[in-house]
């Protein structure tokens, strides 16, 4: 397992993030209890669900504001969002971010340009899962719910308010009751790819680990297979088994849901803030370079680098010259270029090892 | 009949293009079938590698950690030499020009052209119209080959080989001194020597992986005196830089003779007892105090003093040499004044005490042994001496009044394509645009030929000058053996079978042979019966291979010749008790200094260097299709002291036009202390308008043969333009991703 | 994993051997992760080969937001976690040795892991096979020392920033850290107003957007 990379100096508060953690759970309880009409659309069959989502609800939130608290997270998050509602740019800020969101979190051209497998598995997971989680949270919620209409059509409720009704043999109905069948046929397809791919991988092979590469797939694939076998129990085998498979199914489901805070799914509630930091990028670059101090070359904004620089000073580093700069204030090519330097000074001694070298003769 | 039309339309279609990725991409996700052990294709170390090949591609490389010479290290050359196999430039069917377009043929097409060709030449003009011109990163049993298809096959007199630009001053030198033409010693020797002499050899650029043995001697608290008018990162490391004026090697060598003289450092029992001809050479040396060296050769009189007494004193010691000292019009000179040194001071024959030359090419020792010369036969065996003439007459299984003449060397062999004597070509392994002196004679010798065939598997620039080209193989493709530059004899490896109808040139120049009516000489079905023939022709001669075979090879990770006989394993290190002359004696030479041949005035009062970078290869006809390799340096430059530049207000990366009498050429000047003030470099790797060698001058060694590449008078001119070096452009605002990706 | 990278720069010959070497290692295929540098071409031939160091407290990974780079259990830094990384480049300006590259386009960063693919096999990483002179080599502290004059040294200084880290330079014997204050290099190669100055050659200058030098 990794190594947490922390400094004694920086100390964790967990009071805030408990309270934050806590604030989430209670308001989503208070959207259920509003949102079913006092709970009157419930199905109790759900329970389990429901509170394992109220408690992970409230452990992501603990989490991002636990996350938060790394000063480079918190600067990029003040200094986001100081830029993002600066007045005269809103307009362009909101347009951008739509753009990011869209390319970025949509289109996901970034992982397209890792590789293009990659790409399909991601896509294929991603918004098999969102699909899923779309029609499954408002049913657990008791936020939507059918009535039967007639003998042939059912009616949607949203928050209680009806919304459509649809014939049951229609195109829509197929699609909508069957609808977790196909999600599920996404996800496993992108799981398939993605473990295919690291075990072939030389490179995945060497640095992925069990528990954080392949228990998450694992676990999105028990959750689709099982999901399937509900389907397949009530459709062909007259609901053989049906209620183990649900408890089965639920069980997974949970595990899944508390597993979201840690390892590789917090990316999930953490990549968004790639819309932050794009616009900070984008922002930054219309502003006042820095240029490095030896070789002139503009490299980052001034902005950038005082934050950056201020971000260093918290995390326990004093990279203070003797000249009164700061390490950072040279750019990378600049800072290997004065190891070297400083090397070949080095040299310049009187062991015999080095006589005769450049450094020495002249 | 052979001019370049069409340029760009053949630069479009056959390159030079970079390419930078193995067959389908990178990819970690490979699945190898087999790794096949061999050896780079370029220089004369022959560094072991591993070939990663999947369904009959080659993907990736492998260091070979179990190879002695270089343990898996390898140099940029080494490691992206893989790329060049699936090359897009590759050609893989025969092409005949057609009024200045190459348009594809049969092999059949292009074989019957080149036939009806040479024999209608031939009949006209007579046998010797036809020359042959082959190169030394074959292997040695396709060398070999060259030399029986040229004498047998066409049965023209006139055949010689690139090896004549590399290796042939050293040959001449050690053959004059020794009586034999090979490294003394093993690379093994080095780290027991106390003190190097490198002469003339930037090993750090040239011979990259030389420097692991050159550094183990430096672990074992070894010294190295460096001899080189530029500050090369081998002279920047080593520990005394004796930063002489180009072409004056004489007096330098002369000098350190003297002193050890002078302060009795030579040891005269080995002298008397092994050596003829010392009290001539020590009457010579006299004549070279440590002043007037110094005044020749412009390197302060205390470092020649100092150099004398490192090397002197030491108990063990070695002396290597390359291009630097032999590219010469006194070349063998050059080399026969630094065996002076060693054989005066008893250094060689044992370990850590040696002397060699630091072969350039891949092959360049096995390409000089079996009869690709102008003047010799296999085993190292002359054309003018009737027992070597009879013995292979023998072999071959001709009479021996059916043996040609011998030819001329190289530079001479263009000149008589001027002058009209020889009407076709048939070159292989060889691009002369780009390697021989003087570019623009060379131009118009290939424009005069009636007809030109060229044999390789990268259209080069001197195959666009061809009416036939055919496709031949990368070294992953055929197997065979080569011998580096210590004199191991060791095994390259097939790892696939050639892309398209690209074929193997042992194939090829027996096709032609057969086609020719001389099919009963040329029967080989494998290198492995080439190289049994050439075990057999070379047994009993100088290099005598009788006793080597691909199973020794492999079980003893190579072979030094000679060996010969079945149980024998080879001669590591040659001269332990008797030098090859027929009494058994060194011979010494003494040497006045001659100077080059064209030296500054007040209209050209520079001298011209030439020489190499580390990232390319030779003519570059492999490597600079390599993107890696020319991201690195995407083009020849001009280096220049900042004195010089000053004189001449000349900025660091501004375009200079460089003149000689012969030619003149524009590059970017690197404006460097690391060159004397009265000396600049270009490296010569690229042809055309970039070309270093249309400023050098062909002026010829009389023992060698070879051209004075690395000195001529030249001067510098300001053209004031604006345009940026490639690296300069490149680097101004383009990320090395855009660069990678070949925008 | 008690090997580690030992570097050498008065070997270095500047072949970039080890660059091009690098694109074979699996966890990166295709991209080199080091760099060599002329220190200053128009005065000498000198290289300075770099990798990443291996910190034993690496700044890269503190100032990275997205908590994406990890230390194993062995003090290899890896590169940062793919789902992670949100491309803020903190770590390519923070990194006092110049060394993490970074690609905007797929929202990544990559540094050298040490060739984890290879030496988790056992194998030594692909720099250091090649390297032809022994500049990057592969091994134990114990294996280096009676092989070489020099001394392996893993303390940096940096102004008043002292850094340890897992990769050792050999130095003198009477050195005891390289140290960045106080050798002069600070002493304005360029004029204090910015304006680029003639004192680098063009084959060492990078460009105009620096940390362009690092993008792979």
């Amino acid at each position: 397992m990794p190594i947490e990379i922390t400094k004694p100096a920086t100390s964790i508060n967990y009071r805030n993030p408990t309270l934050i953690g806590l604030g989430a759970s209670m308001a989503l309880t208070a959207l259920v209890i509003v949102g079913s009409r006092n709970l009157e659309h419930f199905d109790s069959a759900l329970f389990g669900y429901l509170i394992a989502s109220i408690v992970a609800f409230g452990a992501i939130f603990f989490r991002y504001a636990l996350w938060l608290q790394r000063p480079a997270t918190r600067a990029y998050f003040s200094r986001g969002l100081k830029l993002f509602f600066q007045r005269k740019k809103f307009a362009r800020n909101t347009l951008d971010a739509t753009k990011t969101v869209g390319i970025n979190m949509l289109a996901q051209k970034f992982i397209f340009k890792r590789a293009r497998s990659r790409w399909l598995m991601h896509f294929l997971i991603m918004w098999g899962c969102i699909l899923s989680a779309a029609i499954t949270f408002p049913l657990v919620w008791g936020w939507i719910h059918f009535k039967l209409e007639g003998d042939t059509a059912y009616r949607a409720y949203l928050f209680g308010f009806p919304v459509q009704s649809m014939d049951v043999h229609s195109v829509v109905a197929f699609f909508t009751f069957k609808a977790l069948n196909f999600t599920a046929i996404m996800v496993l397809a992108g799981c398939a790819i993605a473990i295919h791919r690291r075990l072939k991988d030389r490179g995945a092979i060497a640095v992925q680990q069990f528990l954080l590469d392949f228990v998450p797939h694992l676990l999105l694939i028990a959750i689709c297979v099982s999901g399937l076998m509900l389907t397949a129990s009530s459709t062909y085998f007259g609901g053989y088994m049906y209620s183990f498979i649900a408890l089965t199914h639920q069980a997974i489901v949970i595990m899944t849901l508390f597993f979201l805070p840690f390892g590789k799914l917090f990316h999930i509630v953490q990549r968004p803030a790639s819309i932050g930091v794009e616009l900070y990028q984008q922002r930054a670059k219309e502003m006042e370079q820095a240029k490095c101090r030896r070789c002139g070359v503009e490299f980052a904004s001034v902005m950038w680098l005082g934050d950056l620089k201020s971000v260093v000073e918290k995390v326990g580093f004093d990279y203070t010259m003797e000249n009164g700069e700061t390490l950072q204030d040279y750019c990378p090519r600049c800072k290997r270029v004065m190891r070297g330097l400083a090397y070949s000074v080095l040299m310049d001694r009187p062991d015999k090892v080095f006589h005769g070298t450049r450094a020495d003769g002249e | 009949m052979s001019k370049v039309e069409n340029l760009a339309s053949i630069i479009d279609r056959f390159g030079p293009h970079l390419h930078d990725e193995p067959i389908g991409g990178w990819s970690a996700e490979r699945k190898i079938d087999k790794m096949v052990p061999t050896h780079c294709p370029y220089c004369g170390m022959q560094c072991g590698m591993n070939l990663l090949v999947e369904k009959n591609h080659v993907v990736g490389v492998e260091p070979r950690y179990d190879f002695p010479v270089n343990e898996g290290r390898l140099c940029p050359k080494g490691v992206t030499a893989y790329l060049q196999t699936h090359h897009p430039d590759r050609l893989e069917y025969p092409l005949i020009k057609r009024n200045g377009n190459f348009e594809r043929a049969s092999w059949d097409e292009a074989l019957d052209l080149i036939v009806t060709k040479f024999k209608g030449l031939q009949e006209k003009y007579g046998k010797d119209s036809i020359a042959v011109y082959s190169g030394s990163s074959l292997t040695t049993e396709k060398t070999y080959l060259v030399g029986k298809f040229a004498r047998l096959g066409l049965q023209t007199r006139y055949i010689d080989y690139n090896g004549r630009l590399c290796m042939a001053s050293a040959a001449g030198g050690n053959n004059k001194a020794f009586g034999i033409d090979r490294a003394a010693n093993p690379w093994s020797d080095i780290p027991h020597a106390e003190v190097l002499i490198i002469a003339g050899a930037n090993c750090a650029e040239t011979f990259p992986i030389l420097n692991g043995f050159l550094w183990k001697q430096r672990d074992n608290g070894g010294v190295w005196i460096v001899i080189d008018p530029r500050e090369t990162p081998t002279a920047r490391q080593g520990d005394l830089h004796l930063q002489l004026k180009p072409g004056t090697d004489v007096a330098v060598a002369n000098g350190i003779l003297n002193v050890l003289i002078n302060e009795n450092l030579i040891d005269q029992a080995f002298i008397d007892s092994r050596t003829n001809d010392w009290e001539a050479t020590k009457v010579a040396a006299l004549n070279y105090p440590p002043d007037v060296a110094s005044e020749i050769s412009g390197v302060p009189a205390e470092k020649i003093i100092q150099a004398a007494r490192l090397y002197g004193r030491a108990k063990t010691g070695m002396i290597m040499h390359a291009r630097g000292i032999e590219h010469h019009s006194n070349g063998t000179e050059n080399v026969l004044s630094y065996i002076n040194i060693a054989l005066a001071t008893g250094k060689i024959g044992s370990e850590g005490r040696g002397y060699g030359t630091i072969t350039g090419q891949g092959n360049g020792q096995g390409g000089r042994e079996h009869g690709q010369k102008a003047d010799q036969l296999p085993g190292y065996r002359s054309m003018l001496n009737p027992e070597h003439r009879k013995y292979i007459a023998e072999v071959w299984g001709i009479d021996e009044s059916e043996l040609p003449q011998p030819g001329v060397s190289a530079v001479e062999l263009f000149n008589k394509m001027r002058e009209g004597e020889i009407k076709g070509l048939l070159s292989i392994c060889s691009n002369m645009m780009v390697s021989l002196p003087d570019t623009n004679q060379v131009r118009k010798s290939l424009e005069g030929l009636e007809f030109n065939v060229c044999i390789d598997f990268f259209l080069s620039e001197s195959a666009r000058y061809a009416d036939v080209v055919l496709p031949g193989t990368t070294w992953s493709e055929d197997e065979g053996t080569t011998t580096s530059g210590e004199g191991r004899v060791i095994k390259i490896n097939k790892a696939i079978d050639p892309p398209g109808e690209a074929r193997q040139d042992w194939r090829t120049l027996q096709e032609i042979a057969r086609r020719m009516g001389r099919g009963k000489y040329f029967q080989f079905e494998s290198p492995r019966e080439i190289f049994d023939e050439l075990r057999v022709a070379s047994k009993g001669g100088k290099a005598d291979y009788f006793g080597i075979t691909y199973e020794k090879i492999d079980k003893q990770d190579g072979v030094f010749w000679p060996c010969p006989t079945e149980e024998s394993t080879g001669t590591p290190r040659l001269f332990e008790e008797r030098f090859a002359h027929d009494d058994g004696k060194a011979k010494f030479h003494a040497i006045e200094y001659k100077g080059a041949a064209e030296l500054p005035d007040e209209e050209y009062p520079l001298i011209f260097t030439s020489g190499r970078i580390v990232h390319q290869y030779l003519s570059g006809n492999q490597t600079r299709r390599i993107g890696f390799l020319v991201q690195q340096c995407p083009e020849p430059f001009v280096e220049i002291h900042p004195e010089t530049a000053m004189k001449y207000k000349i900025n660091d990366g501004e375009r200079v036009k460089v003149i000689s009498r012969r030619g003149e050429g524009i590059f970017p000047a690197l404006v460097v202390k690391t060159i004397r003030p009265d000396t600049i470099f270009i490296p010569y790797h690229w042809g055309e308008e970039l070309a270093a060698n249309q400023i050098t001058n062909a002026a010829l060694d009389p023992t060698s043969k070879i051209p004075e590449f690395k000195a001529c008078a030249a001067r510098l001119e300001k053209i004031h333009t604006r345009e940026l070096p490639i690296l300069g452009e490149v680097r101004k605002g383009t990320s090395q991703n855009e660069v990678q990706r070949g925008k | 994993m008690n090997e580690t990278m030992f570097i050498d720069p008065q070997r270095c010959i500047g072949c970039r051997s080890c660059v091009a070497a690098c694109r074979e290692c699996s966890t990166h295929k295709g991209y080199s992760m080091i760099f060599v540098d002329y220190i200053d071409r128009s005065e000498t031939t000198a290289t300075m080969p770099t990798i990443c160091m291996h910190c034993e407290e690496p700044t890269c990974a503190m100032v990275c937001p997205a908590d994406a780079i990890k230390q194993n259990e062995d003090g290899v830094v890896m590169s940062a976690l793919k789902p992670r990384c949100l491309d803020c480049r903190n770590c390519v300006n923070a990194c006092p040795f110049g060394v993490p590259k970074y690609n905007s386009a797929m929202h990544l960063q990559m540094k050298c892991d040490m060739c984890y693919d290879r030496t988790s096999e056992g194998l030594k990483p692909m720099c250091a096979s090649v390297c032809p002179t022994g500049a990057l080599s592969f091994g134990t502290y114990e294996q280096i020392v009676p092989l070489r004059r020099t001394k392996p040294v893993n303390a940096h200084v940096f102004g008043n920033q002292s850094v340890k880290t897992k990769v050792y330079m050999m130095l003198p014997t009477d050195a005891d850290e390289v140290s960045i204050d106080g050798c002069g290099v600070f002493e304005g190669q360029i004029a204090l107003d910015g304006s680029p100055g003639s004192g680098e050659s063009w084959i060492d200058t990078q460009v105009e957007e620096s940390d362009k030098s690092n993008e792979f």
